[in-house]
C-alpha cells in the first residue's frame, strides 16, 4: 500500500492539494499496480514548525510499503521508502527518493513519471 | 465548535472502531450541526522500541483551531487539544491483559519490561487529564480501572442506520459476518458444520485480513465436502449486502476471542431480530447474547458449537422466538445516536 500524505489545517483544507494527491496516487498506481490511499495529517502555520517537524519524524509509518509527500514538511517523515512528489519534472512530475530528510536528486532523475 | 474525531489507522483494516469513527463524524454533523473532521493517524507496532517515540510524536502535533478532540484508541489519545473527551475503544492491550499469555508482545527482558511499564505510566499520566472519559463497554471500563486506576463511564456505540435492519425472512442460511481472521474463528464454525451440524448452511462474508487463514478455511471446506453448504465471500461488502444478509438469515454466528464490546455483528443481527450464537470466551458479546434466550453461548469447540447450530436449524419456531427476544434486548439499552451524542457532549 502506498500512503500519500497531505499536511493541512484540518478545517481549512486545500482542495487543489487534495486533488493533486489523488492524481498522483492514480498515476503511480497505473505504473506499478500498487494501491494507494491519501491521508491528511494536521499542520498549523501558527504553531511551532520545529515541534511539529519533530513530532512528524517520530511517527511509525512502516505499515506502508511506500510513503509519498508533496510538501516540504513531509521530508521529516520516516518509513520503509519515502518519496517527494513535485510537479516540476519534464514529463509533468518527478518522484524523488528521500534519504535522511533530504531529496536524493540523483534518484529523482531516474524516477520521472 | 470545531471537532476532531481521531483514530489510529492501519492500511487495509476496517473494523468496528473504524466504523464507529466514521459514523460518529457523520452523526455529530447531522444531529448537532458541528464542524467535524476525521483524523486518521497511521500506526505500526511492529517494533516495541518505536511505541514510545510514536506517542511523543503525537504529543508534538498541533491540531490548530480544533476546539474539541474525541479520540477512540491508543495511541491517538496522546494528541493535544483545548478540550478532550475520550471514547476509549482500545488501550494497547498487549501492555495489559494480553501480557503474559499466548499473545505476549513485549520481549522477555529488562528492556521489554521497561517499555511496557513506561507505556502504562504514559496512560496513567495522560488519561486523567481528559475532560470526560468514556469507554465502549464494561470490559474496557474494567480494564482501565483495574490496571490504571482510572474511572470512566460506559457509552455503548449504537447500531448505525438501525432502520435498515428489519427481519424480512428466515431463509436457509446462518450468517457469519465480520472480518475474516484467526481471532474471529471462522474455522471453528466450518469444523462445527463439517462434523456436528449435518443440515446447516452458512454464508461467511467479510473482508479478509489473513490470506493464510482464508486458505485454511478453504481447505476445511474441501476436506469436509462442504462446498454446497458454505458460501464464502472474503471481501469488503457494501453496507446494503450486510443489511440484506442480516435481514434474510435464519440466525447469526459471531465468535471473536475476548472482544471488548458487544460487536457490531451481534448488534446488527439483534436489530434484524435474529438470534446469535457465540462462545463463553467471546468477551463483551456474551453480555448481550443470553444463552437459550437470545441465542446460544457455547463452549469454544466445534462439538458444542455444532450442536447449537443444528438446534437453531431444526427448531425454527424457537429460533424465531429467540430472534424477537434479541431485538427486545437490544432496544432495552436505548442505544440511539441522539442519546449517545447527548451523553458524549454533556
Amino acid at each position: 500500500m502506498r500512503g500519500i500524505i497531505v499536511f493541512e489545517d484540518l478545517f481549512d483544507p486545500d482542495p487543489l492539494l487534495r486533488s493533486q494527491a489523488d492524481v498522483w496516487g492514480a498515476s503511480l498506481r497505473d505504473m506499478d499496480d500498487m494501491p494507494f490511499e491519501v491521508l491528511h495529517l494536521p499542520w498549523s502555520d501558527t504553531a511551532s514548525p520545529v515541534s511539529q517537524l519533530f513530532g512528524l519524524s517520530l511517527l511509525l509509518l512502516d505499515r506502508y510499503e511506500e510513503i509519498c509527500v508533496l510538501q516540504p514538511q513531509g521530508l521529516a517523515l520516516t518509513g520503509q521508502s519515502v518519496f517527494f512528489l513535485s510537479p516540476d519534472g519534464p514529463k509533468g512530475g518527478t518522484r524523488s527518493r528521500v534519504t535522511g530528510g533530504e531529496i536524493d536528486r540523483d534518484v529523482a532523475m531516474q524516477e520521472q513519471t | 465548535m470545531r471537532v476532531v474525531v481521531a483514530n489510529s489507522h492501519i492500511p487495509n483494516v476496517h473494523g468496528g472502531a473504524e466504523e464507529l469513527a466514521l459514523n460518529l463524524v457523520t452523526e455529530l454533523g447531522k444531529l448537532r450541526g458541528l464542524s467535524v473532521e476525521l483524523l486518521r493517524v497511521p500506526f505500526d507496532w511492529s517494533s516495541q522500541e518505536g511505541l514510545l517515540t510514536h506517542v511523543m510524536g503525537l504529543q508534538n502535533l498541533d491540531l490548530g483551531s480544533t476546539d474539541l478532540l474525541i479520540p477512540l484508541k491508543f495511541p491517538v489519545y496522546f494528541l493535544r487539544a483545548p478540550r478532550r473527551i475520550g471514547w476509549i475503544v482500545h488501550q494497547f492491550r498487549q501492555a495489559y491483559d494480553m501480557h503474559g499469555g499466548p499473545f505476549t508482545y513485549f520481549e522477555e527482558s529488562q528492556k521489554g519490561d521497561d517499555i511496557r511499564r513506561a507505556l502504562i505510566e504514559a496512560d496513567n499520566l495522560e488519561l486523567p487529564q481528559y475532560d470526560r472519559l468514556f469507554t465502549n463497554s464494561s470490559v474496557t471500563q474494567d480494564r482501565l480501572f483495574r490496571y490504571n486506576g482510572i474511572a470512566s463511564d460506559i457509552l455503548h456505540p449504537p447500531v448505525n442506520e438501525p432502520d435498515r435492519f428489519i427481519c424480512e425472512d428466515h431463509e436457509d442460511f446462518i450468517f457469519v459476518g465480520g472480518r475474516i481472521n484467526g481471532s474471529k474463528r471462522q474455522k471453528m464454525v466450518i469444523e462445527a458444520l463439517g462434523s456436528f451440524a449435518p443440515d446447516v448452511r452458512l454464508v461467511i462474508a467479510g473482508p479478509c485480513e489473513d490470506p493464510d487463514y482464508l486458505d485454511q478455511m478453504k481447505y476445511l471446506i474441501e476436506i469436509h465436502d462442504l462446498q454446497d453448504r458454505v458460501q464464502l465471500r472474503p471481501e469488503f461488502l457494501p453496507r446494503s449486502e450486510i443489511v440484506s444478509y442480516n435481514n434474510r438469515c435464519l440466525a447469526a454466528v459471531y465468535l471473536p476471542m475476548d472482544e471488548d464490546s458487544f460487536g457490531y455483528v451481534t448488534m446488527e443481527a439483534f436489530q434484524s431480530s435474529k438470534a446469535v450464537v457465540t462462545t463463553v470466551d467471546s468477551g463483551g458479546v456474551t453480555q448481550l447474547v443470553k444463552d437459550t434466550t437470545t441465542g446460544f453461548v457455547t463452549e469454544p469447540n466445534p462439538e458444542s458449537l455444532g450442536a447449537a447450530l443444528q438446534e437453531l436449524w431444526i427448531n425454527r419456531n424457537a429460533t424465531k422466538d429467540m430472534g424477537r427476544a434479541a431485538f427486545d434486548r437490544l432496544q432495552d439499552f436505548g442505544l440511539t445516536w441522539n442519546r449517545t451524542l447527548e451523553v458524549l457532549l454533556s
